[in-house]
């Protein structure tokens, strides 16, 4: 298969030129770094770290409120009501959820001193009016050369890949009993999954009939932090069925949803979509009934399987 | 061409000889194989004994590959008086003495170039240097340990021209500030923002510098950076006034703020450093209006209270698309100038400080024209030439300025009392700023790339420190960092204020 769709897809999510290991040669001077599945999976998984600022913040009844002004320093200021004593990450909730801008993105400063987040705004003498400034930072630290990201077959397994770009399923798969939506139209490439195959378990999690260890299939989106918004999406529909929504890991078992969440990128002047393919433990899923989605409580319960592609 | 066979010592040569040209010609070829001199050359084998200078090749039987013998002694080469010496092989302390000239780097510890090249702007403010010389440590503070590292690194840089090691600064600084311990998932410290390094290590101080008539100072306080030496170099007093739009008549609302720098906001638009602090100033802002008692369109305009001694300019380079939720980086070329002139944006009450040390820059100026004009008059020569002599030296004169200004801030006392008088002098600041120091950013991700620090030493004379390696630059590779594709890109740009002399040199001249 075109290795090369699957390295600028891997471009696109790094914000980093991605390479094939075999093309080393044609970057001099460059220094490298090996991709891994884990660390590259743990990457765009993003647990819900802010749930109850993000939930309060549509229902709560305002008390002793009072409004400061967002000024960031490459857009337009804006009016943010908050509490009097409210702690500066949940300031940075609430712009996340006015311009979507992620919080590990946003610095801000008072009277030329940044912000902690575990501080209260009061802390700083924040008052009616005040003008907080943020940033959003110009990352560098390179030692004079750059560094180009690399994949080779401790990443990936060609022999497993699979193109289902013009297939359309007639009949129901699935996987730890569990319906699996197969990813019909899109492109698949199999990661090594080697070094997750444990003594006791061996490779029994990734059945395909069903047996008692077999782990279901799901998807997840791979723009930056995607969770949260998944999470605000699930909140709204879930909202009338009074499930509470928790902390953990959010995907999903409709490959349709992750797309809304994957990032695109261009290629031979077409468009692509690149989304990721997971098996979730079945033992420490929850899964709300009425919408679809899934959160498992922590890292070792979901496991990278594959990426997918498909043109847009 | 003929070739024939020469036999020297135990020695054999082919050599071509050529009949068009004299037997000298021939005789200097055997020389240049045999180091022979000519004169010492004996040549047999023709008839008639040796081969004689004037001797004519068509009068001697030279047929192709005939055997000739050459006798006498080469020269002996002269031995050099000394070894020559290679400069890899010097011992290090002579080979440092010949990169004496240049100032120390510092050494890259795993994608920290944004703290090294923090660190060699920084270091261009003398008066920050002395202050953080004689800081005494206070007990359970919590940047003294950054301050007393910070003593020890800015020592070394001053004093030695190896690159420096700044490990120990480094280790005090992550542990101050946790967020530049990032790791990335694959175990590497990650590269980080050299704005956020200089607002963190300025805010530090701030706090640690506290002015020495400031009472117990609250370590939140938002008057922190003003009430601090830190703010007395680099604070900047403005007054934000808000105005209705839609309501004319409400009474306009004010806030006072301190700054630590200026930002240049960057559009499509922008082509010069001006343009984009201005924008920066002013804007639009929705917010509830009280007597309208609903969202209303409000004009904010900042406007520059009271002006520090160091400006730093901050050129906003990063932009978050909102459609594609990708952070990206900003090229465009914006000019910046070797001099900066702040006098529009400030209050009308701070331009009426300004305007008398403003209009005396104009009166020296002039009169220094016109001292060159009396003196060239009273040599009778009034040319064109001269004139234009006249104005080249008036400008050199001018340039001149900064360099006065510049050695009244290398002399600085060590002193406390001293260090407080100097550092607070206001009476003869003017509004314009000269530019020392750059701070730029190479590649085209926002989430990557390299810092370099640009630090002007004297007139037309700058170096460029690229984490341990110091190399010289001009005024021309300064102006090349305005922005466009891959090359540095200016960042941050440090600007020293320009000041006129006092009012008590004026007085003596005039009674002169």
């Amino acid at each position: 298969m075109d290795k090369s769709l699957l390295t600028l897809g891997l471009s696109a999510i790094y914000n980093h030129l991605v390479i094939y290991e075999s093309e080393k040669q044609n970057y001099l001077g460059y220094s490298f770094i090996a991709l891994e599945v884990e660390s590259f999976h743990k990457r765009f998984l993003q647990h819900e770290q802010s749930t109850n600022t993000d939930f309060n913040y549509i229902n709560q009844v305002e008390i002793r409120t009072t409004n400061i002004i967002i000024k960031p320093l490459n857009g337009e200021s804006f009016w943010l009501q908050v509490k009097e004593s409210e702690l500066v990450k949940n300031i940075k909730g609430k712009i996340r959820y006015k311009i979507d801008l992620p919080v590990r993105f946003q610095t801000l400063y008072y009277c030329g001193k940044k912000l902690e987040d575990d501080h209260l705004i009061s802390d700083y003498n924040i008052t009616y009016g005040s003008t907080i400034h943020m940033e959003i930072g110009l990352k560098g630290g390179g030692g004079g050369t750059s560094f180009i990201y690399f994949i080779n077959d401790s990443f990936i397994s060609p022999s497993f890949d699979y193109d289902f770009t013009n297939i359309k399923d007639s009949i129901v798969h699935s996987r730890g009993s569990e319906v699996y939506t197969r990813p019909c139209g899109w492109m698949r490439f199999a990661l090594n999954i080697n070094k997750y195959n444990t003594e006791t378990d061996g490779k029994t999690w990734l059945g395909f009939c069903n047996g008692p260890n077999e782990w279901l299939v799901s998807y997840h989106g791979t723009k930056e932090e995607s969770c949260n918004p998944i999470a605000m999406e699930g909140y709204k529909l879930s909202s009338c069925s009074g499930f509470a929504f928790g902390v953990g890991i959010y995907s999903t078992p409709s490959i349709d949803i992750a797309k809304t969440y994957g990032r695109t990128f261009k290629k031979d002047n077409c468009h692509y979509v690149i989304v990721f393919q997971n098996r979730v433990n079945p033992k420490t899923v929850i899964k709300i009934d009425n919408i679809q989605y899934w959160i498992s409580p922590n890292d070792a319960d979901i496991r990278p399987y594959g990426v997918c592609i498909k043109k847009v | 061409m003929v070739k024939v066979n020469v036999k020297w010592n135990k020695e054999k040569y082919e050599v071509d000889v050529d009949p068009s040209e004299p037997v000298s010609s021939f005789k200097g070829q055997l020389y240049s194989l045999t180091m022979v001199p000519i004169e010492r050359q004996k040549i047999m084998g023709f008839k008639g004994g040796i081969l004689k200078d004037d001797a004519q090749w068509k009068d001697l039987d030279l047929t192709e590959g005939k055997n000739l013998m050459l006798m006498g002694s080469a020269v002996e080469l002269e031995k050099p008086d000394k070894p020559i010496v290679f400069l890899e092989d010097l011992p290090p302390s002579k080979a440092a003495a010949l990169n004496s000239l240049l100032p120390a780097g510092l050494t890259n510890l795993g994608n920290t170039c944004y703290l090294n090249s923090t660190l060699q702007c920084l270091k261009t403010v003398p008066e920050l240097l002395t202050i953080i010389k004689n800081y005494k440590p206070k007990t359970n503070s919590r940047y003294s340990n950054l301050l007393k590292s910070s003593q020890g690194l800015f020592n070394d840089l001053s004093r030695l021209h190896e690159p420096v090691t700044p490990s120990v600064f480094l280790n005090t600084f992550r542990m101050c500030f946790p967020r530049f311990s990032e790791k990335s998932p694959e175990g590497l410290y990650m590269q980080q923002d050299a704005e956020e390094a200089w607002g963190e290590l300025l805010t530090a101080y701030a706090h640690e510098l506290p002015l020495d008539n400031a009472n117990g100072t609250d370590s939140h306080s938002a008057d922190l950076i003003k009430r601090s030496m830190i703010g007395k170099l680099f604070g900047i007093q403005v007054v934000e006034k808000f105005t209705c739009k839609d309501n004319p008549e409400e009474e306009p609302t004010t806030r006072e703020e301190t700054l630590l720098k200026l930002a240049c906001n960057i559009t499509v638009e922008t082509s010069y450093l001006f343009d984009g602090l201005k924008k920066g100033l002013e804007e639009e802002i929705s917010k509830a209006s009280p007597t309208l008692h609903k969202d209303a369109i409000y004009t904010k305009k900042t406007l520059i209270k009271q002006l520090p001694k160091y400006i730093m300019v901050q050129f906003v380079r990063f932009h978050w698309k909102d459609a594609t939720k990708t952070k990206s980086k900003i090229v465009r070329v914006v000019q910046f100038p070797f001099t900066l002139d702040l006098f529009d944006l400030c209050t009308p009450e701070y331009k009426e400080r300004l305007s008398p040390n403003r209009k005396r820059v104009e009166d020296e100026f002039n009169a220094s024209l016109e001292r060159k004009r009396k003196v060239i008059g009273g040599s009778g020569d009034g040319n064109d030439e001269d004139d234009k002599q006249v104005e080249k030296k008036a400008a050199v004169n001018n340039d001149n300025q900064p360099q006065s200004s510049t050695s009244s801030n290398d002399s600085v006392s060590t002193t406390g009392a001293a260090v407080d008088d100097d550092v607070f002098f206001k009476e003869n600041e003017t509004g314009k700023y000269e530019l020392c120091a750059v701070l730029t950013h190479q590649g085209r991700y926002a989430e990557s790339g390299h810092y370099v620090a640009w630090v002007k030493k004297s007139e037309n004379k700058w170096y460029k420190f690229d984490d341990r390696d110091v190399t010289e630059h001009t005024d021309e590779d300064i102006k090349k960092l305005s922005g466009g594709g891959d090359f540095h890109i200016c960042y941050l740009a440090l600007y020293r204020t320009l000041t006129v002399k006092p009012k008590s040199s004026s007085t003596i001249t005039e009674q002169k």
